[in-house]
């Protein structure tokens, strides 16, 4: 009954309405969006199309959506799944590996072994946004997709557990995974500069 | 249960787990002085912890945005008002 009122209240929109959240709730996360979805595919003009459709979808689904709840990770997911769904079987990029094997197996050991890859402070201080870059763009998508959220977007692990549909602890597992591996791809490139 | 490689950590694997979740803001009080603490103690968990906040540092300051295409809001708008 309570989720019958609820869906009710939420068709209430009407079209000027409607057009109103999209202007006032939607499109300000223009910016994010633009940039998570090139830091997903690589593209400019995919990047475009994918986030025109995540808009377009958003707003198809508008009367499921509450004012004044969370847009921005509402936006994310629609985003992230039409990446999945959509224009990762067109992209060039390589199959998906499936990473809950690797989380079992990280959920299970000890983490400290992998926190071990030695990063000292100095020679990160010198790197410049290419080799960060270019160090994040290599991580499998998976991975990279948790280092956007939580440490450029700053979402929470519950609200990336919304978006990316997966367990808090998975969240938190695939994290520390990513940092370990983006960790030893900077300790690399500072080796290369010539620090150690 | 795992010992710190060179300090005396009972339970290094849960310093790096409440390290991790600290600077994620996601530790409760309790974890944040027991954290806050012991690093006070621990020199590796110390140098681990300015490491790891160096790196979430690095990402948000050195990774340049990109400049949204100017006309993609206003295609958007357009399409949803068709």
């Amino acid at each position: 009954m309570t989720e019958e009122l609820e869906l009710n209240a939420k068709s209430a929109y009407s079209e000027s309405k409607k057009v109103h959240v999209f202007d006032t709730e939607f499109l300000p996360h223009i910016d994010s969006m633009y940039n998570f979805a090139y830091r997903l595919t690589f593209d400019e003009d995919d990047s475009k199309d994918l986030v025109q459709d995540t808009y377009m979808k958003a707003f198809r689904f508008i009367n499921s959506f509450q004012e004044g709840t969370n847009a921005k990770a509402w936006l994310y997911r629609i985003l992230k799944n039409s990446f999945i769904n959509d224009y990762r079987k067109k992209s060039k990029q390589p199959s998906k590996v499936d990473y809950q094997e690797v989380e079992q197996y990280y959920n299970s050991e000890d983490t400290a072994k992998d926190a071990t890859v030695d990063l000292r402070l100095e020679t990160t201080k010198d790197m410049i946004g290419d080799e960060i870059s270019n160090a994040l763009n290599s991580l499998a998508i998976d991975f990279r997709t948790v280092i956007i959220l939580c440490d450029l977007e700053g979402f929470t692990y519950e609200e990336m557990a919304k978006i990316l549909d997966i367990p808090i602890g998975t969240v938190r597992s695939r994290l520390h995974r990513a940092r370990n591996i983006l960790r030893e791809k900077l300790a690399s490139y500072a080796y290369s500069m010539g620090y150690n | 249960m795992s010992e710190c490689p060179d300090c005396s950590c009972s339970d290094f694997d849960k310093c790096l787990r409440i390290l991790n979740l600290l600077l994620d803001d996601e530790a409760d009080e309790t974890q944040e002085e027991f954290f806050y603490s012991h690093i006070d103690k621990c020199i590796v968990c110390f140098s681990h912890y300015n490491a790891e906040k160096q790196i979430r540092e690095l990402l948000k300051r050195k990774l340049q945005k990109r400049k949204v295409p100017s006309q993609l809001a206003l295609d958007i708008r357009n399409k949803i008002v068709q």
